[in-house]
């Protein structure tokens, strides 16, 4: 298997995958860049993040729930897609790209359990304060108002 | 490192809090994944019977997040460090491992948002001046004792 196969070009503005549905897929960044957005082409559009390499859309291949954002292509970019059917294939024919995809998926993992672990702490302080009866900080508070935001 | 241990029934594999670079695969038998125990908070977070254990230690050199224990006679692969690369030959293998880390990074994920929806209810019971329910502050406790430094 070469990696044409799992190779894509995507013109720029171009809908990888759409919040909402379901897929299956994981794509790899070979070239350009990707924005990941919540309500795409409405008056409440965010953009949750850009992808310039590594990965994305992996939860796909795990989870059967659907996709919970949109990907655009924000410049002409290659992708490979990867199925959940052929990921074995894959790391079969292309042993080199173990080590990079694991390594971004630590990353990842260790980035979402320091935010993780930082909300969980603000929570502690949270309620000691409460059970004390003492004032909170306006930091805390801000910071509190901040993840209630995220929800 | 690498090679295959048995563990029997109540057998303690890994403990939480201990720095220990190495993983797991569930080869035989079964497992039980605690918080707290030994403790009266003790709470069993999964049963294991196939696949990873401990896989953060070895990729995020992280302290291990739980005590694992044997259910009944249970064999199990341990992966160093060195031994990765080895291991990890085998595509399907690799798969495994791969999917269990993108499961690990949805679960973290998940607790993310179950807690800032946590705080969110908290905060909004908190501006009317309404009492917080019984489950709402246990919810809150839960995260706040999830907290590792």
């Amino acid at each position: 298997m070469s990696k044409q196969h799992y190779m894509r070009t995507y013109e720029k503005d171009r809908v990888i995958f759409e919040e909402g549905t379901y897929s299956n897929t994981m794509y790899i960044v070979e070239s350009g860049r990707i924005g990941i957005f919540k309500e795409y082409g409405t008056p409440n559009q965010v953009k949750l993040a850009e992808v310039d390499g590594g990965m994305f859309g992996e939860m796909g291949l795990v989870s059967d729930a659907p996709r919970s954002a949109t990907a655009v292509a924000l410049e002409t970019s290659e992708l490979e897609l990867v199925p959940r059917t052929e990921l074995s294939e894959y790391f079969e024919a292309f042993p080199y790209m173990k080590e990079q995809i694991i390594d971004t998926l630590s990353k990842r993992i260790r980035q979402s359990d320091r935010d993780y672990m930082k909300v969980c702490g603000c929570i502690k302080e949270f309620i000691k304060l409460d059970e004390a009866n003492e004032k909170k900080s306006p930091e805390l508070i801000a910071q509190m108002k901040k993840y209630a935001s995220m929800a | 490192m690498a090679g295959n241990k048995t563990f029997e029934k109540g057998e303690v594999i890994c403990k939480e809090g201990a720095y220990e670079l190495w993983m797991y695969e569930v080869i035989k038998g079964s497992v039980a994944v605690y918080r707290d125990y030994g403790l009266t908070t003790q709470e069993k977070i999964a049963d294991v019977d196939k696949g990873y254990i401990g896989e953060m230690g070895l990729i995020n050199s992280m302290p291990r997040i739980a005590t694992v224990v044997a259910n009944e006679t249970t064999e199990v692969s341990v992966i160093g460090e060195d031994d990765f690369v080895e291991y990890f030959k085998n595509p399907e293998k690799t798969t495994d491992m791969f999917l269990c880390l993108v499961e690990r990074l949805n679960k973290i994920n998940s607790d993310y948002m179950d807690a800032c929806a946590t705080v969110r209810d908290y905060l909004k019971a908190e501006e009317a001046n309404a009492p917080k329910s019984g489950s709402l502050v246990e919810a809150m406790k839960k995260f706040a004792a999830a907290f590792r430094n």
